[in-house]
């Protein structure tokens, strides 16, 4: 396991918050303004949000096959 | 979420400060991973290293292996022959680790972009519902059975509303006191709920929560800033004041001494200091707000401060209060 794997633990954690939020939000926040803020806001978020955690999970995979060659890091 | 349109203003108290919140993690979790990048690169430089002097030892032995008459030397070949390949496969390690961090390295820098990007049009956008919706308490006799004013309401006793907007005709109001303006007009303003005069500010400032200020020439983006300013200084100056300047003031008998002291001991100069920052918020150039008689305040001065300290979730605003009777 690489030093990564504690910072995509980290960013699920912030995910997880984000989606509780949401939802709080939404449970007081509900007309024309609320969906664009939806689409616009936490849509937008969510996908950022799962292309950097792809983009952490490539590096934290790149970085244990270069610890099977180099020892551990 | 229902089909009916509701709006409760607290949901505005609590996203700023989420905003501002996931603006801190996104700094946060990249530096992070910028510095893990640079440790684990450090090491596989390190490690690499090292098998380069196991090699050289190694062939170092081997040479003087040779140097002996009929000396068996198969055993440091051998030891050669493993070094190089340590060697190698560290190499390779090395070349990965450099091109997943540079792949990572450009996905991160357009990730930082991109929310950055999307907080602030997220915190535009609620600036602008939350002035809306307190535009449209404001123009009617809508009161939250749970305050005076018609801000600040818990979540546990939302306003609702028939339509999504102010200007909607028709609107279904959930109104719990229709006396309530009256009562407002008759305290005096540093009783006005939400208000705070916190013990340590100078003579004359208050605290006051922006959805109590009333602000006809809001401020919509960083476009609307003169010439003359500098936005990220004073975004700066909105951040050092809340981070910094406010929490100092609440625990610190001499504020200004204590962030005068700060400022040198860390180098800060101004614009981008604490003690200009609290120049500025409690000089003669501070934010200038003046009491109405239904519980608002009237912005007199310092409206981009007031939106850049929106932007930056405040929950009160620090200003001058000056009555324009006087």
């Amino acid at each position: 396991m690489s030093l990564v794997s504690s910072h995509i633990t980290t960013h699920d954690a912030q995910c997880s918050d984000r989606r509780h939020a949401r939802r709080h939000a939404s449970s007081l926040w509900s007309d024309t303004a609320e969906r664009k803020f939806e689409q616009r806001f936490f849509d937008e978020m969510d996908e950022e949000d799962r292309l950097y955690s792809a983009a952490l999970r490539e590096l934290d995979t790149q970085f244990n096959r270069a610890a099977k060659l180099l020892g551990p890091i | 979420m229902g089909n009916r349109a509701k709006v409760d203003q607290s949901v505005f108290d609590y996203l700023r400060p989420q905003l501002k919140k996931y603006r801190l993690q996104t700094d946060e979790l990249v530096r992070d991973v910028s510095h893990t990048i640079v440790k684990v690169k450090q090491q596989a430089d390190d490690i690499v290293l090292e098998r380069r002097r196991r090699l050289k030892r190694a062939e170092d032995e081997l040479k003087q292996c040779e140097c002996q008459e009929n000396a068996d030397c198969s055993g440091y070949r051998r030891q050669v022959e493993q070094c190089a390949r340590q060697l190698a496969d560290a190499v390779k390690g090395r070349q990965l680790i450099e091109e997943a961090s540079s792949r990572f390295r450009h996905a991160q820098a357009k990730h930082a972009a991109r929310v950055e990007q999307l907080l602030a049009d997220g915190q535009k956008f609620v600036g602008a519902a939350s002035e809306r919706t307190a535009a449209y308490q404001k123009s009617t006799s809508y009161v939250p059975s749970t305050t005076l004013l018609g801000v600040a309401v818990s979540s546990s006793s939302p306003g609702s509303w028939g339509a999504s907007t102010p200007q909607a005709s028709g609107a279904s109001i959930n109104a719990g006191g229709g006396s309530s303006e009256s009562v407002v007009a008759q305290l005096p303003w540093q009783d006005v709920p939400g208000v705070s005069v916190p013990e340590r500010f100078p003579r004359g400032f208050a605290l006051i929560p922006p959805k109590l200020i009333v602000n006809d020439n809001p401020v919509r983006g960083l476009d609307d800033f003169d010439a003359g300013q500098d936005a990220a200084d004073l975004r700066w100056s909105a951040d050092a004041l809340l981070d910094v300047v406010l929490p100092a003031m609440k625990t610190v008998p001499d504020a200004r001494d204590y962030l005068l002291r700060r400022d040198q001991s860390t180098g800060l100069t101004p614009p981008r200091s604490y003690v200009a920052t609290y120049d500025g918020f409690f000089g003669s150039r501070a934010i200038v707000l003046s009491p109405n008689t239904d519980g608002t305040f009237d912005l007199i001065n310092g409206r981009h401060r007031l939106w850049l300290l929106s932007q930056a979730g405040a929950d009160g605003v620090p200003a001058r209060i000056e009555s324009r009777l006087r």
